[in-house]
């Protein structure tokens, strides 16, 4: 049985240094995506998935717009969400006062055979021109596609476990990090 | 901490690192007091898997007394004697709830990485690089365990460690294999590779009921311990040809089950194997699958094809054909460890089989280096390295 959770929660704790390492693997994206469709399949009921989800904080660490917020340098790229809720959906869109546009729809299944349930995530950006090329090679290495996909996952990760994996921490034998060579 | 890291392609180093530290609630620290090198090391050691950083700490075979526990956990105390399993379960996903924990969801934190790879990201892996999560290993003082109330096997007091450290993966391993055989009365199973894995396979597949078990390698010595639990040893290179062999030993029908226990580095005398190291000398391959492909043209039909070794990536000239024409059913994948550890446990204490037996060196910790180098060149000479920890 999965822990019950409580806040605060947010998905954002070590994204940075999660890119880094996935970066040095994946060529990151050249071109960003303006266009996500993302799904994931939770252990869980669909009313807590749901009453989870539509709080507007774990809204925002689970869209992009929470990472264009953690960005350096980019705090006037102001994002307001405007979240509309109802039966199994939830819209969203930024307000006339944000700098990056982005509109979309969480949507909320009963995944087949009771398995839990399914967090569908469609979404459109506008992002703001040549700068953010830049920001995403840098920064996250990622298109808005695989950034909504690691978050999404450790929204999963949370709910059926209490606990998003991580190895942020753990020691190792990189010079930084140690004392001596022993042999 | 001491700790054997990974510095590059056939370079090992023992490096004073920090403690490893709770980072999750479920999570506990163990004082490592037995770790194991295990073959697919050789894997890191030789380059052969990516994602790989310098000072990354090696080792999926461990165990020890827990000495920390985080506050989510319920079913392990301090001062438990545990063997870890080499993958890394979350307990509570779809996959960790079918017992099928080596494909489990989230334990992994770099899982977007596998996705791309390989479709949908498995289990995270203990010191097995960052494709699999980059979790720090065993072959340390210490080793920080997530997940553990899935993660661990307690042990009862005045257990040998020898006789129980390979329940972390080999035994369950080779276990596995025989087991996705489908072994049924009279059944004979053919294991290439009389490696650690292959050993645990041979004589699982004699506890689940085979009649006949072929073991096929080139080294005497692997050979001989094959032997000893009842296998009928073929060494590859005494033979004219290994399928003709296969076929003649067994009436012309070919084995029931055929086991890879040797994965992306074979070796082998045939042209397609020549073949497979041209091209992994050159870049254009990434694996060598020459026993798979005679696995796959030795079975007999209808039979199954099981695979424990380690694939990592695009493997070439498969006869898929004669797969299909003859209906052969495979099973692979990465051990479902957690699984396999309690009842094999009770298979230890009950004295039907003591794992120890494939123990070739022991060694302390400051000689990891050179017990690397001593596995990876005589592997005839060397089988299975344990290192005494605490």
């Amino acid at each position: 049985m999965a822990q019950e959770f409580s806040p605060p929660f947010t998905l954002f704790s070590d994204f940075s240094a999660l890119a880094k390492s996935e970066r040095e693997l994946l060529s990151p994206s050249l071109e960003p995506q303006t266009k996500s469709r993302n799904a994931v399949t939770i252990k869980r009921d669909i009313d807590k998935v749901f009453a989870f989800v539509s709080n507007v904080d774990h809204l925002s660490d689970l869209l992009l717009t929470a990472e264009l917020r953690a960005a350096p340098g980019k705090e006037n790229w102001g994002l307001d969400l405007s979240v509309e809720r109802e039966a199994g959906q939830i819209r969203f869109a930024s307000t006339r006062q944000s700098l990056v546009s982005v509109r979309g729809t969480v949507s909320f299944a009963e995944a087949s055979g009771h398995r839990g349930t399914v967090i569908t995530v469609e979404s459109d950006y506008d992002l703001p021109g040549g700068k953010v090329q830049e920001w995403l090679k840098t920064f996250s290495g990622h298109d808005p596609h695989s950034v909504i996909q690691i978050q999404l996952k450790r929204l999963k990760a949370f709910m059926e476990t209490g606990e998003i994996p991580t190895t942020q921490g753990q020691p190792s034998g990189r010079s930084n990090e140690t004392s001596s060579t022993v042999h | 901490m001491k700790a054997l890291c990974w510095e590059g392609k056939q370079k090992v180093s023992v490096q004073n690192t920090g403690d490893p530290t709770i980072l999750n609630p479920g999570d506990a620290i163990v004082k490592v007091t037995a770790a194991a090198i295990c073959g697919s090391d050789l894997h890191l050691y030789d380059g052969y898997i990516p994602t790989m950083k310098k000072g990354d700490i090696l080792g999926h075979e461990t165990m020890g007394e827990v000495v920390a526990i985080g506050p989510g956990v319920t079913k392990v105390s301090v001062g438990d004697k545990i063997v870890i399993p080499f993958d890394i379960g979350c307990g509570h996903c779809h996959f960790c709830e079918s017992e099928e924990y080596s494909l489990c969801d989230n334990s992994n934190p770099n899982s977007v990485m596998a996705d791309k790879l390989y479709g949908y990201s498995g289990a995270g892996l203990f010191g097995y690089s960052h494709l699999y999560g980059g979790y720090a290993g065993g072959q340390a003082e210490f080793i920080r365990v997530p997940y553990v109330d899935t993660n661990s096997l307690v042990i009862p007091q005045g257990v040998d460690d020898e006789k129980v450290l390979f329940l972390s993966d080999i035994f369950p391993t080779g276990y596995m294999a025989a087991d996705n055989c489908n072994i049924k009365s009279g059944d004979t199973v053919a294991v290439w590779g009389a490696g650690p894995v292959g050993q645990m396979a041979i004589r699982s597949a004699f506890l689940l009921g085979a009649e006949r078990v072929l073991v096929i390698d080139h080294f005497e010595r692997r050979l001989q311990m094959a032997e000893r639990a009842g296998a009928e040893p073929i060494n590859y290179e005494e033979v004219d040809g290994i399928l003709d062999e296969i076929k003649f030993r067994t009436g012309g029908r070919g084995p029931d089950a055929c086991i890879d226990a040797v994965g992306l580095e074979a070796h082998g005398t045939t042209v397609t194997a020549a073949m497979d190291r041209a091209k992994a000398a050159m870049f254009l391959a990434t694996d060598r699958p020459d026993v798979l492909r005679q696995a796959i043209q030795a079975c007999k039909k209808g039979g199954v094809v099981s695979i424990p070794g380690v694939y990592g990536g695009l493997l070439d000239k498969i006869p898929f054909g004669a797969a299909f024409a003859k209906a052969l059913t495979f099973k692979m994948g990465q051990t479902h460890t957690q699984k396999y550890m309690q009842p094999l446990l009770q298979r230890i204490l009950n004295d039907e089989i003591d794992p120890s037996f494939v123990i070739t060196h022991r060694i302390e910790i400051d000689q990891g280096p050179d017990a690397y180098q001593l596995f990876s060149d005589s592997k005839d000479e060397c089988i299975k390295v344990v290192i005494k920890m605490h």
